[in-house]
């Protein structure tokens, strides 16, 4: 640069630079043409020239110093021509027009600006035609997003409702356990006023009326189970249920009956048919699916009422056995199965897992009943309730197929349909997964502000969020990965803990509202199928147990191992899945005989069990038993990692030094069965 | 006569240039000079000798000064860069050429040879 470059740089970023300028428009307090009208005044130009001078300034638009610039020069001009013998008439004559001789100033005035100045105004620019583009783009995005609408064209509800057309009313079980919920509630809440009026006679404090005498139902019928005849309202329960008795008869009846026949809607209410006794009534669903709500929607409060007799059950079932009835005990038994059965034939994933937990604690029930009592079961009673948990554990463990139903009818009513499975988000669409999702009270303010920022924000979830069909891909490729590990057993539940961290590590890469519906609906079915698996594993264990009780009362002894029981018992010997390639353990001593799991730990230790919270939470370690060691075939597919025997790799070689006791039958407490 | 804008546009500039080639002049002196000089043909008030000189200025074909005068008023003085006598230069050829094919189509007449 030469040096009168340098010189003039540093005059325009002194004299001229935005800076000094701003300062300069506060000094002259907003007034730019002050600089120049100063000088025009001291001028002392005809009148004529002047008057065009200042209109040319004004409509300049430049700088102040710019404009003192332009003006200084005139004058000069102005001047050199009167001193040339020039009227104002005739310099202001051949002035020309001022709006035009304005414009042509500001733009060479312009061109003599500094690079830095031209480079705020080229950013600027940019600026404004990235708003622009922005601003084009939303709003071609919002036209999409505004005039998508979803078409709702199948009514999962009706279809749901539609499985159990073939089946008689008396062949459904809802109606009756319905009434009896109602009779249950008319029942304890005689009884709750019967106690009030003791409790006043007997002038009990206010906090022995909490604790006592009718505060367990106040949950219902959850505390039951945990009853003991030393509980302080034990012969009130034993009596109530006695009194109940007809009904509970009837609920065993219902348990039996092939369909459930509960009727799915979206709409019901909570209306209190009787003082102080409320009931949920089902409204019939809208003919026409898009006047539904989403099937997401749909309550499920019917399970909550049958895991509530499952206790009862199990509570008379004690009964049963303390009278020596234990015709009634194996009717219990079975109505829960029953009910366990039911429960899972809904195909929810939530009812499965009311189903699991009915039948693990059956399980556990039965291994306790028949300690304390085993003499009343019969070799046919036996059989009997094998033949029944088998029936149960022969259903699909877990239901993908009503799961998914719930997916799809989201992905219709929240996307519109190309007709080829493919849609684009909505704004009724975002409005519904809002909802699913768990959004403000409908009508509230909040509600309000939280529509108006979706609808402002939801055209560019178009961009963020994945299209339909790539939210239907995902979500049922994960679905039938979680299917095919349930089929492979529980050696492959590390397949799909390694599956779900790539999908979770896909998803997290990109923003994670682009599988939002995904997100939202896909359930933690790492955890179900490791709870199924856990199941399986109990039920295994549950009918080894009837398996080696039938034995004994055939052969008047016990089996000296497990191969005694198959194939006459049992269709084979139970596998350990924490210990690949072995069978559960089994180990008679003297007071009895125990069954066992080599646990967490992956090795045997003669049934010896820390404490049963380790063997809980060996229980939940069998989904990381498998879950790491994978590596890559040469097909590029994740193997799991064997060890020279061809067994997989204990992951969890630190696991306390502790075996899982499944069945324990020793009928007095001693030193542990291993022999 | 006067010519039409755009052929002043091409022009004026390369007319500019050459009288600062000369010795530095100042706006008035410009007008005067170009009016005399060319007969009124390349005449041009200060609505266009202004923002012209501007233009130059801003691509450092010329710069400019104020001094006080003999008469005792300041005046701009504008005179030729290194960059615009190189600019002079090279339009000075264009123009030759552009007049020798002017003069071979026959819209000027050539000199007699």
């Amino acid at each position: 640069m030469s040096s009168s470059s340098l010189s003039k740089a540093w005059r325009w970023s002194v004299v001229r630079s935005p800076l000094l300028n701003a300062w300069r428009w506060l000094w002259h307090m907003g007034y730019p043409n002050r600089i120049a009208f100063d000088l025009l005044d001291s001028a002392d130009l005809p009148s004529e020239v002047d008057a065009l001078i200042r209109a040319t300034v004004k409509r300049s638009k430049l700088w102040a110093s710019e404009r003192g610039e332009i003006v200084r020069e005139l004058i000069a001009h102005t001047q050199d021509a009167i001193e040339a013998g020039r009227t104002g008439e005739e310099i202001a004559e051949t002035f020309g027009d001022p709006k035009r001789i304005a414009k042509l100033m500001r733009r060479s005035m312009k061109g003599k600006r500094p690079v830095y100045w031209r480079a705020y105004r080229n950013m600027k620019r940019a600026m404004g035609v990235m708003v622009l583009v922005l601003i084009v783009g939303y709003g071609s995005l919002a036209v999409r997003f505004y005039l998508g609408k979803p078409e709702v064209k199948r009514n999962y509800i009706a279809e749901l409702n539609a499985r159990d057309d073939g089946y008689s009313e008396d062949q459904k079980a809802w109606g009756v356990y319905q009434e009896a919920d109602i009779a249950w509630q008319r029942h304890t809440l005689e009884a709750r006023k019967r106690q009030r009026a003791q409790a006043q006679e007997r002038e009990m404090d206010r906090s022995d009326d909490v604790d006592r005498p009718w505060a367990w139902y106040h949950a219902g019928l959850d505390r039951l189970g945990s009853m003991t005849p030393e509980h302080p309202d034990y012969l009130e329960v034993v009596g109530l249920l006695r009194a109940f008795e007809p009904w509970i008869a009837r609920i065993r009846e219902a348990a039996q009956r092939p369909a459930l026949g509960v009727l799915y809607s979206d709409r019901s209410e909570e209306v209190e048919i009787e003082d102080g006794i409320k009931v949920v009534r089902v409204l019939p669903p809208s003919d026409d699916p898009a006047a539904q709500r989403a099937l997401a929607e749909v309550l499920l409060f019917n399970f909550s009422v049958m895991r509530r007799f499952t206790y009862m059950l199990k509570f008379d079932t004690q009964l049963a056995l303390e009278s020596g009835d234990s015709q009634r005990a194996r009717a219990n038994l079975l109505g829960q199965l029953g009910l366990a059965k039911q429960s899972k034939q809904q195909g929810f994933l939530i009812s499965d897992l009311v189903g699991i937990a009915i039948l693990d604690r059956l399980g556990q029930d039965l291994n306790e009943m028949l300690l304390a009592y085993p003499d009343p079961w019969t070799r046919d009673q036996l059989v009997a309730l094998a033949h029944a948990i088998s029936t149960v554990q022969s259903l699909p463990a877990l239901g993908f197929k009503t799961e998914a139903m719930m997916f799809d009818d989201m992905l219709q009513r929240v996307y519109t349909d190309d007709g080829h499975g493919n849609g684009r988000l909505t704004r009724d669409g975002l409005f519904v997964l809002s909802g699913i999702g768990g959004g403000s009270f409908e009508g509230g303010p909040e509600f309000r502000v939280e529509r108006a920022i979706q609808s402002l924000t939801g055209p560019m979830t178009l961009v963020m969020m994945e299209d339909r069909k790539t939210q239907y891909d995902s979500y049922h490729r994960m679905m039938d990965t979680a299917r095919r590990v349930l089929e492979g057993g529980p050696e492959s539940i590390g397949y799909l803990s390694y599956l779900d961290g790539l999908s979770k590590a896909r998803v997290e890469q990109r923003l994670s509202s682009n599988y939002s519906p995904v997100d939202l609906f896909m359930p933690a079915m790492t955890k179900a199928v490791d709870r199924a698996f856990q199941s399986q594993l109990s039920t295994q264990a549950t009918m080894t147990m009837l398996a080696i009780e039938i034995y004994q009362r055939d052969h008047g002894q016990l089996p000296e191992s497990l191969d005694q029981l198959a194939p006459r018992y049992l269709p084979s010997v139970p596998q350990d899945p924490f210990n690949p390639g072995f069978p559960l353990q089994y180990v008679v001593g003297e007071t009895g005989y125990i069954v066992y799991s080599a646990g967490a730990d992956g090795d045997l230790d003669g049934g010896v069990q820390i404490d049963p919270e380790v063997d809980r939470r060996s229980f939940r370690s069998l989904s990381r038993r498998f879950s790491f060691e994978i590596e890559h075939g040469d097909d590029g597919m994740p193997k799991i990692v064997r060890d020279a025997k061809g067994l997989a790799i204990l992951l969890e070689p630190d696991a306390p030094d502790s075996d899982w006791v499944l069945i324990d039958m020793r009928r007095a407490p001693g030193p542990t069965g291993s022999d | 006569m006067k010519l039409e804008r755009e052929l002043m546009r091409g022009a004026g500039p390369t007319a500019v240039l050459k009288l600062l080639s000369k010795h530095e002049m100042y706006g008035y002196e410009l007008v005067e000079a170009l009016s005399k000089q060319t007969d009124g043909v390349l005449a041009m008030g200060q609505s266009t000798l202004y923002p012209m000189l501007y233009n130059l200025e801003a691509k450092d074909l010329i710069e400019a000064n104020w001094r006080s005068a003999a008469n005792g008023r300041d005046r701009k003085y504008y005179s030729l860069t290194g960059k615009g006598k190189k600019k002079l230069k090279a339009d000075m050829e264009a123009w030759a050429r552009l007049n020798e094919a002017m003069v071979s189509i026959g819209v000027l007449k050539g000199a007699p040879a």
